[in-house]
């Protein structure tokens, strides 16, 4: 083998080991931190294709900066309140129900 | 001849390497970034934060729904038995479950997200603008950003907790399966506590903003 081909041999397995550590690193990273577990575009976890018709969230936006008064506020409560109601179709979220002995089928 | 080869070779190797490194220092920050928090364009807003009366929101780390788990008693030999004999099925009802549950987490966090970002923060900093600080308002957004980092920890925690759950064999250890089950419950206690907490704030930043309207 020449001298050229053996550097080129070196300069492949370098990179390919190179590449296979900081994808470890990267995936060790990714489980430690929590991120894996909020991460939904994982197999099995990819949003339905309904679902887009629930996050109908609002577009409104209090500016920061602006006059203060009764009108202003009334403008800001109502979007609030919608915000806040569209919250609550959430009907008792993480509830102790889903992991109970019944709903697993260990009664 | 060889010595520009050399040369030739190095370089391209000291390139290689180092576009392999830059692409793991902007994975690396990524993955430790933390969640954006809450803005704070004012910095008088930290100034108006020494009133303790105002912190009408004591948010707690004792979930009280874990009452409801009275069945929480040391695993009979029936049940036992009920594990590992409907083991895959319970298995499928946790996945099931894990999965239903990274959706209301997407949507809660996005509520919250909203909540915070374009309704509790802009006011607090128009308010002081217009020399009108309400410190109530002030400790509700901090309570708040306090309660949804509490809030993503905790799910992340339970998840973990899940995860673990459903890798355990629960034909063969089915006593150890109940064991983590029960963390697990107690776990997503603290996540549903945490979605209290924060619906309960968003309540309160109406009631606090409707007083300020009442008093112009």
């Amino acid at each position: 083998m020449t001298r050229g081909g053996k550097n080129l041999l070196i300069l492949g397995l370098s990179s390919v080991l190179i590449a296979i550590t900081t994808t470890g690193i990267s995936l060790m990273i990714y489980h430690n931190s929590g991120d894996i577990y909020l991460d939904r575009s994982r197999p099995g976890f990819l949003p339905d294709e309904d679902e887009s018709e629930e996050n109908n969230q609002t577009d409104y936006e209090f500016s920061k900066s602006g006059p203060i008064n009764r009108e202003v506020l009334e403008g800001y409560l109502d979007a609030l309140e919608a915000e806040v109601e569209a919250l609550e179709v959430y009907e008792e979220p993480f509830s102790a129900e889903a992991l109970s002995d019944k709903r697993l089928g260990i009664d | 001849m060889k010595n520009v080869k050399k040369r030739l070779i190095s370089n391209y190797t000291i390139t290689f390497l180092f576009c392999q490194l830059s692409v793991l220092f902007p994975l690396y920050s990524t993955a430790l970034a933390a969640p954006s928090d809450l803005e704070t364009d004012s910095a008088s807003l930290t100034e108006t934060l020494n009133d303790p009366e105002a912190n009408s929101v004591n948010p707690t780390k004792t979930p009280s729904n874990l009452e409801k788990y009275s069945d929480a008693s040391p695993l009979s030999p029936e049940k036992s038995q009920q594990i590992s004999g409907r083991c895959e099925e319970i298995k499928n009802r946790l996945k099931s479950l894990q999965k239903d549950d990274s959706r209301v987490r997407v949507g809660l966090g996005h509520y919250y997200e909203n909540i915070l970002n374009k309704f509790i923060v802009p006011l607090n900093v128009r308010l002081i603008e217009n020399a009108l600080p309400e410190v109530k308002l002030v400790n509700n957004q901090n309570s708040f950003a306090d309660a949804r980092m509490n809030f993503n920890t905790d799910f992340i925690e339970y998840q973990k907790s899940l995860e673990e759950l459903i890798q355990t064999d629960c034909k063969t250890y089915p006593n150890e399966f109940y064991e983590k089950l029960l963390k697990v419950r107690q776990s997503r206690a603290y996540v549903e506590e945490d979605v209290i907490i924060l619906n309960r704030l968003a309540r309160l930043q109406i009631t606090l903003t409707s007083s300020i309207k009442e008093s112009l």
